[in-house]
């Protein structure tokens, strides 16, 4: 069984670049293009890792996360434009485990998602 | 926890671990008496404390009166006749009951049963129930601020109260001092805050009334003295310069203005400067009409709404005066006069002329001073916007490259065209986004070209602002609308196609497919007004400002549509400001947003020169 991703971003490309990447190396992928999207597929299926962008329009990555938080301890990597040292102690004291900062390669994107799941104990098994 | 409490004469050391469980019982309360913010509040907190924590059956608390003579009951449970009888409140403080003594001996009374009551105070007799009382002395900085008793419902072994209790208690007691003290503070400053505004009111109230008094005088004046008139006049026009001086916010300091000049001028006045909402647009002639009536015809500039409303206002006489400052009109300043016998001539539209001119100015320079203001830090957004906006394509970009270049994974022939259509797409949305930047600054530096303005006709602006974007307009329709009437307009005609084309476009985006779009121009004042009309979702309120900062974005609602660069109306706004015009949304009345700029009618002398047709 292999784990399965959330990626929520609000634009298209970005998530084709994400999930074409995870998916080529077994990963289960799953999209939502905004805030409320990812909530409803999060409330309905278990998830082992979700990719979160910051910013969307209607609720925002860091809304999406405090409302995922209350319901669940899934591990959440933050995706972000805003590069800012400060946005990474915010977003990990909201409770999210990493912070993924664009633009970003396909190394940096499986290492975050790697060590995301590793450090959560996924009891799926983690492709390399 | 304070130890300080038990080095009282019955100290024992086997008492300080039963201290500690005993004032840890009291944490609740204290927490609460922290939040207190009313005397009341607290005494409450503090005597049902006292109930919760030693199961007391009854409690009061008394406080100082304000001159410090007697003391006040302020918060009671129970029968506290021993205490406090009833009969007693307040209470002097010659009198003999144990709440007075505690405040009077600042001392702690522990009376752990019926005999004990008895031996110390022989003539009272205890209260149906109570069997042991414990009193305590409410004190702050050495000060005594009054006292607090409860009664318990049975009595106590020899030795009397517990430590536990004694601690408790204490400790409750401490916390209600304070609240007490601050509670006490914040109630003196509030009644002195209430205080001082009952004053400042009489004070306006008085103020109010000397002015009105001279107003009077002012209007008698006029009556008898023509003369007297001018030197009113001279006076208004010094008064007006100084109220202009007084307030850096200029929209109150034209309110004043216009209340001091209406005894002079008439009985109703009213000083506006241009906006969306201002239904006088003015060109530089004033505008009299005298008398008004309620079928008055609408004049240049003045629509026949504006002057039915003054007609229903109850004026009978108004003149309408642009305000003028360097060549624009920035505001106008109407004037009223209810008294049917009254004619405004020369004199008076002089005074009001001169009134608006003032206030142009002054308006003119707050205008400056403010955007000056506001400059550095939208500057500071702007750069932050960019580099954000700037990131978004190059993240594409480099996913999409690192995607193809990663050694391990082999992607099929057409995951890679679909990768690298997507980096062409990106790149291409990259020059897009710096072209128009680079737009932005050079409109926003005032870079426009001056040597292309000529006079051209309004209807010519809006074909070619459609042919622009026939390709984008879909199934849209355009519906235009251009009165005979609407004169040529003085501009750079290329760049105001190009607000046209980027409003169609928008509309185009923002509406159900196939929905018709509309186009008006109509004439008004110095202006030409163009009206580019969606029937989309509109434009929610608190949006309809911030549409013209650059990169903000309004979701589309569903429609399907190419996310844009989010810079199109900030370029349209610089576009139309370096053209001395003005350009704001609004929502469209029957749905839809509605964007209308303006734009300067060709003088007659510039027409001779360059025409376009």
């Amino acid at each position: 069984m292999y784990p399965m991703i959330l990626v929520v971003d609000d634009e298209a490309s970005m998530r084709k670049f994400i999930a074409s990447n995870l998916r080529v190396r077994g990963y289960e992928v799953v999209t939502a293009a905004d805030g409320t999207e990812a909530l409803t597929i999060a409330a309905g299926q278990s998830l082992d890792l979700v990719l979160l962008d910051i910013c969307m329009p209607g609720p925002d990555g860091m809304q999406v996360l405090a409302t995922l938080r209350r319901h669940s301890n899934v591990p959440v990597v933050i995706v972000s434009g805003l590069a800012d040292k400060n946005d990474r102690m915010t977003v990990l004291k909201l409770g999210a485990t990493d912070l993924l900062c664009k633009p970003f390669g396909v190394d940096e994107l499986l290492t975050s998602v790697r060590a995301a799941l590793q450090q959560a104990g996924s009891v799926a098994q983690v492709p390399l | 926890m304070m130890l300080r409490h038990l080095k009282t004469p019955d100290f024992r050391f086997e008492d300080v671990d039963e201290a500690f469980d005993g004032s840890a019982r009291a944490g609740p309360s204290i927490a609460a008496l922290g939040r207190a913010i009313t005397v009341t509040e607290a005494a409450a907190l503090t005597v049902q404390g006292g109930l919760t924590i030693a199961h007391a059956s009854s409690g009061a608390l008394a406080q100082f009166t304000e001159n410090g003579s007697e003391l006040r009951v302020v918060y009671a449970v129970g029968s506290m006749a021993t205490v406090v009888p009833a009969e007693q409140r307040p209470l002097a403080l010659s009198a003999r009951f144990p709440l007075v003594d505690a405040v009077r001996l600042r001392r702690e009374l522990w009376i752990a049963n019926a005999a004990e009551l008895n031996q110390q105070y022989p003539e009272l007799a205890p209260e149906w129930g109570a069997q042991s009382w414990a009193v305590l002395p409410l004190i702050i900085d050495d000060v005594v601020l009054g006292a607090v008793g409860w009664s318990f419902p049975f009595s106590r072994p020899e030795h009397g109260f517990s430590a536990r209790e004694r601690a408790c208690l204490r400790e409750l007691v401490e916390a209600a001092s304070f609240a007490l003290h601050r509670a006490t503070l914040y109630e003196t400053e509030r009644k002195a805050r209430a205080l001082a505004e009952i004053a400042q009111c009489e004070t306006l109230v008085r103020l109010e009334a000397v002015t009105r008094e001279r107003d009077q005088i002012i209007a008698e004046q006029r009556l008898w003295h023509a003369q007297g008139k001018l030197v009113e006049q001279r006076e208004l026009l010094a008064q007006v310069g100084r109220i202009l001086d007084s307030t850096p916010d200029i929209n109150l300091a034209l309110r004043r203005v216009a209340a001091r000049s209406t005894p002079l001028l008439g009985d109703w006045s009213q000083l506006q400067l241009s906006d969306a909402h201002n239904r006088v647009h003015l060109d530089a002639k004033p505008v009299v009409v005298t008398p008004l009536l309620v079928t008055s015809k609408p004049r240049r500039g003045v629509g026949v709404r504006a002057l039915r409303s003054l007609y229903h206002k109850g004026l009978r006489s108004v003149m309408f005066v642009p305000l003028r400052f360097r060549g624009r009109t920035l505001g106008s300043l109407t004037i009223g006069s209810a008294d049917p016998a009254r004619r405004y001539d020369g004199a008076d539209v002089e005074l009001a002329i001169e009134i608006g001119r003032r206030c142009a100015m002054s308006a003119e320079y707050s205008r400056q001073c403010n955007a000056a203001r506001r400059a550095p830090q939208t500057q500071e957004d702007f750069v932050a916007a960019t580099s954000h906006e700037l990131r978004r394509p190059l993240s594409h970009i480099k996913g999409f490259i690192s995607t193809l270049r990663t050694p391990a994974t082999v992607w099929d022939a057409k995951s890679r065209d679909d990768f690298l259509a997507e980096i062409e797409h990106e790149a291409d949305r990259l020059t897009n986004l710096v072209e128009s930047l680079l737009d932005l600054s050079r409109t926003d530096s005032g870079g426009l070209d001056r040597e292309n303005w000529s006079a051209t006709a309004p209807v010519a602006l809006i074909a070619a602002g459609i042919d622009r974007v026939r390709g984008s307009l879909g199934e849209h329709t355009v519906e235009i609308q251009v009165a005979d009437d609407v004169p040529l307009v003085w501009v750079n005609a290329s760049e105001v196609e190009r607000v046209l084309a980027n409003l169609l476009e928008n509309a185009a985006k923002y509406s159900p497919p196939s929905a018709p779009i509309g186009v008006v121009a109509r004439s008004l004042g110095d202006t030409v007004n163009l009206r580019v009309e969606d029937r989309g979702l509109g434009i929610p309120a608190d949006h309809i400002e911030r549409i013209f900062e650059p990169f903000f974005r309004e979701p589309t609602g569903g429609y399907p549509a190419k996310p844009g660069t989010g810079l199109g109306l900030a370029i349209c706004r610089s576009i139309i400001r370096a053209q001395d015009g003005q350009i704001w949304a609004e929502q469209r009345p029957g749905g839809g947003a509605a964007f209308v700029f303006t734009l300067p009618i060709a003088q007659a002398e510039a027409i001779g020169g360059k025409c376009t047709r």
